[in-house]
């Protein structure tokens, strides 16, 4: 699927997994650059989707909580958390696992909330406050 | 259809309903205007099956089906409770006919839109002396995002689930409203 994003840039970051490896080239065929560091237009956050133990949830889920602050202040950005499906359906192998993914999910969902009233958005498609 | 074109690759269940001149509880809404709303808003997806699933099982080459749902079948509101029900019976009709159907290569998938801005729905939000009225402001602080959604904004989603970019979803309900069910804004 061909998705513009020509002029966008783009970051990965959080957790190494064979999706993100999959995911790492895909902005850019898309047409965004990609950046090491700094605040991007998109901002995918990848949270281990395996092995809980050794990977610093919170961290992450500071980043989210720093860079939409930043992006807010800007007037447009968009954050993509990369969660395992145990987010909304706990598997009984991986009781920590879920448990950190549920509670990244509830983060995506409380910064939706707070953040997209003065997300002005990149595109058509994600005008804010028009009314 | 299938005489013209030979085959079906994607079904959109679009066909759908909901009350403006009832708007009351249950204990009194017309048991008429009940029958019409969930015959067209849940029936008329079952009743698909005939002209376009059964040819598509046939065919044998996959295929996807998207089912127009709403954010009242994931958090209900008042004074519309057979739309609020049959809407919910799509979102799971959804995840029971991806099980049924997965195997055969369909992936079904529904599009749950929020408040969105068409001809009915400018008079109901902006319209003076109608239902929302000066209140449109107030419910729109239901929304993260303050403002209600375009149909083309619509529209473009309901392709995803129709493109190859789709091809292991099969049974989610993706929510096309501005954050209005990520949580309790206010």
């Amino acid at each position: 699927m061909q998705i513009d994003l020509w002029g966008k840039t783009a970051r990965i970051a959080g957790a190494a997994h064979p999706i993100g490896a999959a995911l790492r080239d895909r902005p850019a065929e898309n047409g965004a650059m990609i950046v090491p560091d700094g605040l991007p237009d998109l901002l995918i956050l990848s949270a281990p989707l395996l092995q809980a133990t050794g990977f610093d949830w919170d961290g992450l889920a500071d980043m989210a909580r720093d860079r939409g602050a930043a992006m807010k202040a800007r007037g447009a950005g968009r954050i993509v958390f990369l969660l395992s499906a145990c987010a909304t359906l706990p598997t009984r192998r991986r009781p920590e696992l879920s448990m950190h993914s549920a509670a990244l999910q509830v983060v995506m969902r409380t910064l939706a909330m707070s953040l997209a009233p003065r997300g002005r958005g990149q595109c058509d498609g994600c005008r804010g406050d028009r009314h | 259809m299938l005489a013209r074109f030979g085959q079906i690759d994607i079904l959109v269940n679009n066909a759908g309903v909901n009350t403006q001149a009832h708007r009351v509880t249950l204990d009194t809404f017309p048991k008429a205007e009940w029958d019409r709303i969930v015959r067209i808003d849940l029936d008329g997806t079952y009743l698909m099956r005939k002209a376009a699933l059964e040819p598509m099982v046939a065919r044998g080459a996959g295929g996807r089906v998207i089912n127009i749902a709403s954010v009242v079948g994931i958090a209900a509101m008042r004074l519309q409770s057979p739309f609020a029900a049959a809407k919910a019976g799509i979102v799971h009709l959804t995840r029971a006919m991806a099980i049924e159907l997965g195997h055969h290569g369909i992936l079904t998938n529904a599009i749950a839109p929020g408040s969105i801005l068409s001809e009915g729905t400018r008079k109901l939000f902006y319209g003076k002396g109608l239902l929302f009225g000066s209140r449109t402001e107030e419910f729109m602080r239901h929304i993260p995002m303050r403002r209600p959604g375009d149909p083309d904004e619509i529209a473009r989603a309901v392709l995803f689930p129709g493109s190859p970019a789709a091809s292991y979803v099969n049974g989610q309900c993706l929510a096309m409203d501005g954050g209005w069910t990520a949580g309790y804004t206010i």
